[in-house]
């Protein structure tokens, strides 16, 4: 008897209701249940030819399939470790990936990748079943055996412990050589930690994360930042290898009174409360100017601090980089969003911000993004009137760590220019993460880092 | 842990630690260093001083890092050494002035017999550093002792008033901003030197004084739990 597709019920992950979550820190999305997980499976087609649609949808190319059908065999062990096989983060991945634009967006029920046409379903639910795989072995103390293969005697040293340096710390790991990573901040995880609130992402995910590596060997080093507690030169003598993943790692403003009292960076406000646990005197309206993730990660803090929430974006939903549903959950918070809206200038009294000068936007041609040009509508100034800004417009890179070693080659924006297997111009040293790609999402960043853990693997037991 | 291996007690206010790391003994001068202590991995911005060929650190009496180190005999973490090297070379008679814990980064870069504090002095076999009840004297002392450049630190308003007394030489001042995570991520230290935005925590924190915007550094935010730079 042929299986009955199911279309439209896709099981929706439990939250914690708006006006109770935005009271706390606590993580919002409460994960499915195991009768949920297995009844979601079950809507999974298995498409014999999904390496053309999930499988490719998805940056670091899970066995989609593969893992559903575990969860189905009851298997979660086994599922587990079909997902490690390429993507070690479950927990992460499922938690923080645009899913709806990588392997959702793929799956059958929704668009047939192959014909190229929109389908009449919705989605498998890949993420929600991904995250409570992880958080099943997690949450169970279930140990999977991870054993490295014998020591090679070769050793590596990686710079930075956010998604691909530890993609590649854990490749070059497994594969018996030593490595060692080099973090400038106390814990593990890059923008896993500073970055994203534990209301979308609980740090104890990555306390955890933190175990397994050291089961496998890796040592970190913390508080150490390569450029100033230690160079890059002497990195590149003592080790047969280095990996540069220093992420995208500069902030930046500008715009005309970015010097007044109450004008935060994003990352400013998101590493005091997730990293520091302090809290940045926001007063009781707060305008966050910016579109992505990190300008949803701020205003789910500022909503949390008590604070009236706007969000400037000069573009408009649809071609905002942010996922559609984290939209819906601010919103739903209580955040206002005003789209088509562009940032004129910070006007300040007394040294103090007491408001936004804005001017509204709409879209034309495309521009070299692919997506259409915002451009101003003449006369539409206005002001919104706040105590803060916080500023989510994206990062320049931080040169810090390599800027003494002239021979590695640069872009105009000064990231790393790599070569198809993440080789800098600099004999054994490798590059992978937003250091090369001028900031991109925690997966293609982890995916990079396992890739480039390949090459250097490559590279170290051919020399 | 990181354990203190040696404390000495050098006034009513201060005291000085070293701890065994390598990399603490990796510093140029200028540069500094955080402690990162407790669940929360608070931080505190010290400077090394070498003292009988050893690196110290300066603390006060009156800190939260020291309350904690002495409860503990360590902390969690040292980071660093961060910031950008003051280059000295090009002057022969550097002075140093001070208020408050500014007296370590000055100790960091000058011998102690050319630094000044605001206020008490200290005199003892480790360090002498003279007393200076009003810095309207400077210039007095400046006549008698001859000056290229002085350093100040400890206190904005004190390294703007010197950079405005018009003392025929240089100042660089060691500016106080907060610091977070002291890599140039945050930019919560961001600090506007001749209109350029720069980062108190990589690109500073020594500046020479004269272009530093100090009406903007006075409207920072220094809320609790912030590292004073």
């Amino acid at each position: 008897m042929p299986k009955r597709i199911r279309y439209l019920d896709r099981n929706k992950e439990p939250f914690i209701p708006p006006q109770e979550r935005k009271k706390s820190f606590k993580e919002y999305a409460l994960g499915y249940s195991v009768n949920l997980a297995v009844d979601e499976a079950g809507r999974c087609l298995f498409c014999k030819d999904a390496e053309k649609r999930c499988i490719k949808g998805c940056p670091i190319h899970v066995d989609i399939p593969g893992f559903i059908k575990k969860i189905l065999e009851g298997d979660l062990v086994g599922a587990y470790k079909k997902i490690i096989e390429t993507d070690i983060f479950p927990s992460v991945c499922g938690r923080v990936c645009p899913q709806e634009r990588q392997c959702e967006g793929a799956c059958i029920l929704y668009y047939d990748t192959v014909r190229g046409r929109k389908n009449k379903g919705l989605p498998v639910s890949i993420g929600a079943l991904e995250k409570f795989v992880g958080d099943f072995i997690r949450i169970s103390g279930i140990e999977i055996e991870e054993i490295p293969e014998p020591p090679t005697g070769k050793r590596v040293a990686i710079i930075g412990a956010g998604p691909a340096g530890l993609g590649c710390a854990y490749e070059l790991a497994l594969r018996g050589h030593e490595v060692h990573v080099y973090e400038a901040l106390p814990k593990i995880g890059g923008v896993m930690t500073y970055g994203i609130p534990s209301a979308r992402l609980s740090k104890e995910i990555l306390d955890y994360e933190y175990e397994r590596f050291r089961r496998l060997g890796v040592k970190f080093f913390f508080g150490k930042v390569v450029g100033r507690t230690l160079s890059l030169r002497e990195l590149i003598n003592k080790y047969d290898a280095v990996f540069i993943a220093t992420g995208y790692g500069r902030g930046r403003l500008g715009l005309k009174g970015d010097n007044l009292k109450g004008v935060y960076s994003a990352i400013e406000v998101l590493m005091r409360v997730n990293l520091f646990g302090n809290r940045p005197d926001l007063g009781e309206k707060t305008v966050i100017v910016g579109g992505g993730f990190t300008a949803i990660d701020a205003a789910i803090t500022s909503l949390r601090l008590g604070v009236e929430t706007h969000v400037v974006y000069r573009r408009t939903r649809e071609t905002s980089s942010a996922r559609q549903e984290e939209w819906d959950h601010i919103m739903e918070e209580g955040a206002i969003v005003h789209w088509l809206t562009q940032p004129v200038e910070i006007l300040g009294d007394n040294g103090r911000v007491k408001g936004i000068k804005c001017i509204k936007m709409e879209l034309t041609e495309p521009d070299s993004s692919g997506r259409p040009k915002p451009v101003p509508v003449p006369n539409s100034e206005h002001t919104i009137e706040c105590d803060s800004v916080i500023f989510a417009i994206g990062q320049d890179p931080n040169p810090v760590s390599y800027e003494d070693v002239p021979e590695i080659k640069r872009d105009k924006w000064g990231g790393i220019i790599v070569d198809e297997k993440y080789r800098t111009s600099a004999n054994g040293v490798f590059a992978g993460g937003d250091v090369i790609n001028g900031g991109d999402t925690v997966v293609r960043a982890l995916a990079q880092g396992r890739e480039a853990g390949k090459f250097i693997h490559e590279y170290l037991t051919e020399s | 842990m990181i354990e203190i291996e040696d404390i000495l007690d050098i006034s009513e206010e201060f005291v000085f630690i070293s701890v065994q790391k390598k990399h603490t003994n990796e510093w140029k001068k200028g540069q500094y260093f955080i402690i990162r202590y407790g669940d929360n991995l608070s931080g505190e911005v010290v400077f090394p001083v070498e003292i009988r060929g050893k690196v110290y650190f300066g603390i006060c009496k009156d800190s939260e890092v020291y309350k904690y180190i002495s409860d503990r005999k360590g902390f969690e973490n040292i980071e660093g050494p961060c910031g950008k090297p003051l280059d000295m070379s090009r002057f022969k008679n550097p002075l140093g002035v001070s208020k408050g814990k500014g007296i370590f980064p000055i100790l960091s870069v000058l011998e102690d017999i050319r630094i000044y504090n605001i206020g008490n002095s200290i005199n003892m076999d480790l360090i002498r550093i003279r007393g200076l009840s009003d810095i309207n004297i400077l210039k007095k002392i400046i006549e008698e002792i001859g000056c290229d450049v002085i350093l100040t630190a400890g206190d904005n308003e004190l390294s703007e008033y010197i950079s405005n007394m018009n003392l025929g030489c240089e100042v660089y001042a060691c500016v106080e901003t907060p610091i977070l995570d002291g890599t140039g991520l945050c930019i919560i230290c961001r600090v506007y030197i001749n209109g350029e935005m720069k980062l108190n925590c990589v690109d500073g924190p020594w500046f020479p004084a004269k272009f530093v915007d100090w009406e903007g550094l006075r409207n920072k935010e220094v809320s609790k739990g912030c590292l004073k730079g």
